[in-house]
């Protein structure tokens, strides 16, 4: 067995057990998300299932479900006895759908919120702008 | 599977164990101390005209003359035997009276008759195994009647640990009495093994007399705190707590209840000769009591045999019907 | 790997009724939670499972068999109260369960004292109660069971070690074993069981994946214009398991298709719609919440 005792939790994933949000989506999220902006690499070996189940206190069959999703989307691979790794192959573009993939789920919680809010789609797109210019001044619109 | 049967059992076989040695050590202490006293005044002979005579078979004769008509002869055989006679006046005229009493070692007989009263005791120094057997039988049925809660301990909090072994409830019920017997053998023989030393180390050890009674009780003996382990598992086998009041009661009602047999009103003495037919206490009475005692207190047929197969069947049943319930019980 | 199967299971102590007609299905190498309020029939269960109680009726099957003396060799209960011999040492129960079970592991059983922080030498009647605890679980894992059964696993232990029993909970399920287990605290639970079923008063209210339980329910609220807002048709929606109104705001809690409802609320003429996730104590609560049976309404105006 791995130590049962406190490890610290690694610091790239956060799982919050509590949250409504399924844990296998948080973790799922927080993989793509450090993929995307490079905090794992390509062909980087990630946690075996059981460790990672150990240091996030969850399930061990939630993360293999994250994972085997995380594979169905091709952002990670997984060679039997070997573990689980960071997809090599096409990296850049993955990490490119990814990262888009992160960015529209957050953009559409935000646009669900502001339209149930009562918010029209012309007020949206302005302040959708005025974020735009804060992040990104000297750019051209 | 018996570790913690072991456990418990030695737990209370070495409490047995302990006060074995001290009550060796203080009948050591006590016999040195005695011997020390024990010459002819040891006796305690009434004070008055002492003669003595050596008879031609070399036995030695002491005749003491109390100054109120008591007499008493101590004829000291050469082979270690000692005939004692004392004859007393009686306060009033008795009709013709005879009494006759085996004790370990000696046959002591009462004679009254007329004026005078006559005991006689023939002391042969020998003793007898079975009164050395029944002995460490009494000693067995004491721990054999703690032993016997071990199953209402269990139900008092820890089945959940008996029942979740790889093992069937009766068998880890089996089990328990099984290592609960053997500890009664165990301090039985522990008894039996101080009770010769101690005879040994006072050179006495060949005195023990292997009479015509002692296979039978050998038999008895085991028998008896065995019946006495069966009746008590089960009367407390579904109990929890209360096991111990019920223990405290079971003892003097055991031996009392005996007594019930000789009130002849309202049937009182059938009914108790009934109901003693599972007593052990009834049996031991019988088996130890004089000639003819059996018949008064007992159903079945007083013979030793009888007895014997008695005792061994309330056993039997008493565990058998502890498992009955030890089955049906829920944690 | 042992399957457990729990079927229509009641048990009555007099005219009391502390299980009626539970059944659940336990897949080899999975954690399952029972939850529920005191005397909801968690520990009646466990009983029932292990043969230590007869039930009136139903069943539990291992592996498809009947439960039988040897399987206890590949399964290990710890009880809610503690069952040890208060004059045996830690080291002394330890040794009675290498002796029973043929699995057990005197390197695991040192390991587990270790992280328990127990002196084998001590006697439990010197043991606190989480202490108590702690003894059991190593007891019980060191024996290398298949099956788990934990009542209440965590009772009495500090913050520290109740996350050393989740981790040991995880630890053996990532190793294959089957655990069920109890507990009032749901964020263990959540964290640790991936199937849970929810028991009131005997009754089972609610099983699930947790995942799965997560992402189906959703609370659904929407505004009215008009304070008196027509819910009846929502209360009879089979999507919806409960409905509250507060002043103008109409709030679900609903089961499937929250868009669906979500729809709904829109053509009642509610502005604002809003989803929010539901974690698993609202899941929860809203499940035993006495006063307020699912599915029906509570006018709170």
């Amino acid at each position: 067995m791995g130590s049962p005792g406190l490890t610290l939790v690694p610091a790239i994933f956060t799982i919050d057990p509590r949250s409504g949000v399924p844990i296998y989506l948080q973790l799922i999220e927080q993989v793509k998300r450090s993929v995307a902006v490079g905090a794992l690499e390509a062909g980087e070996q990630l946690p075996t299932v059981k460790q990672l189940a150990l240091d996030l206190t969850i399930n061990p069959n939630t993360v293999a479900r994250a994972y085997r999703d995380l594979e169905r989307d091709e952002v990670i691979e997984t060679a039997p006895g070997r573990g689980s790794f960071v997809r090599a192959n096409g990296t850049s573009a993955n990490a490119r759908k990814t990262m888009e993939g992160v960015t529209l789920d957050a953009l559409g919680t935000a646009i669900r919120d502001a339209k149930s809010m009562g918010l029209q789609r012309q007020e949206l797109t302005q302040l959708m702008n005025a974020a735009l210019d804060r992040w990104f001044p000297k750019e051209e619109r | 599977m018996y570790y913690t049967e072991s456990l418990r059992a030695w737990r209370m076989v070495r409490i047995f164990l302990i006060v074995f040695a001290a009550l060796f050590v203080l009948c050591i202490v006590m016999r040195i101390v005695a011997n020390g006293h024990l010459n002819e005044t040891g006796y305690n002979l009434p004070p008055g005209h002492v003669k003595r005579t050596v008879l031609a078979n070399g036995s030695q004769v002491t005749t003491v003359t109390g100054d109120r008509g008591e007499h008493v002869v101590v004829v000291r055989n050469p082979h270690g035997t000692e005939d004692i006679t004392i004859t007393e006046p009686a306060k009033k005229p008795v009709k013709g009276q005879s009494a006759t009493m085996h004790v370990p070692g000696a046959m002591i007989q009462v004679t009254a008759h007329g004026r005078s009263r006559i005991t006689h005791i023939h002391h042969n120094e020998a003793i007898w195994l079975s009164w050395l057997l029944v002995i460490a039988s009494c000693v067995a049925a004491i721990l054999a009647a703690m032993l016997a809660l071990n199953l209402s301990r269990e139900n008092d909090g820890h089945l959940e640990l008996c029942w979740t072994k790889p093992v069937s409830r009766a068998g880890y019920a089996l089990t328990g009495v099984a290592v609960d017997v053997a500890a009664i053998f165990v301090v039985g023989i522990a008894w039996m093994v101080l009770t010769v030393l101690t005879l040994a180390i006072f050179g006495e050890a060949h005195l023990i007399t292997f009479d015509a009674g002692a296979w039978k009780t050998l038999l008895f003996s085991v028998a008896f705190p065995l019946s006495l382990y069966g009746l008590v598992v089960a009367l407390t086998a579904s109990m929890s707590r209360g096991a111990v009041f019920v223990l405290g009661l079971f003892w003097p009602v055991v031996l009392l209840f005996p007594l019930f047999s000789f009130i002849q009103k309202y049937s009182i003495g059938t009914i108790a000769r009934v109901i003693d037919t599972i007593n052990p206490a009834a049996y031991f009475y019988a088996f130890v009591g004089p000639e003819g005692y059996g018949s008064k207190i007992l159903m079945l047929p007083a013979t030793e045999t009888m007895e014997i197969l008695a005792l061994c069947a309330i056993a039997i049943l008493g565990v058998l019907a502890s498992l009955a319930q030890w089955r049906r019980l829920e944690a | 790997m042992t399957a457990l199967s729990i079927r229509n299971l009641s048990k009555n102590y007099g005219t009391f009724a502390a299980l009626k007609d539970f059944s659940a299905e336990i897949a080899p190498g999975t954690v399952f939670g029972l939850l529920g309020p005191n005397g909801a029939g968690k520990t009646t269960t466990f009983k029932c499972l292990l043969g230590l109680s007869r039930a009136d009726s139903g069943e539990a099957l291992f592996d498809g068999m009947p439960l039988q003396p040897q399987f206890f060799d590949r399964i290990a209960y710890v009880p809610e109260k503690s069952v040890l011999y208060d004059w045996m040492t830690i080291g002394q129960h330890l040794e009675m369960q290498k002796r029973a079970f043929s699995a057990f592991s005197a390197r695991r059983a040192e390991e587990l004292l270790a992280l328990f922080d127990l002196d084998p030498r001590k006697r439990v009647r010197n043991l606190s109660k989480g202490m108590r605890t702690g003894a059991a679980l190593v007891m019980a894992f060191s024996a290398n069971p298949d099956l788990l059964v934990l009542d209440e696993p965590t009772s009495g232990l500090d913050p520290l070690n109740q996350r050393a029993v989740l981790k040991l909970i995880i630890d053996a399920a990532a190793d294959g074993k089957t655990i069920i287990f109890s507990s009032h605290q749901i964020g263990q639970v959540e964290r640790a069981a991936e199937h849970i079923a929810i028991l009131q008063n005997g009754k089972l209210l609610l099983a699930g994946a947790v995942e799965d339980l997560k992402s189906e329910y959703k609370i659904v609220e929407g505004i009215f214009s008009d304070e008196r807002i027509s819910s009846n048709g929502l209360a009879r929606d089979p999507r919806v398991t409960r409905v509250e109104t507060t002043g103008r705001v109409l709030r679900t809690i609903v089961r499937d298709d929250s868009s669906g409802v979500a729809a709904e609320l829109e053509r009642l003429g509610a502005s604002n719609v809003r989803m929010v996730d539901l974690n698993l104590e609202d899941i929860f609560l809203n499940a035993v919440s006495p006063n307020t049976p699912a599915g029906e309404i509570v006018e709170q105006a």
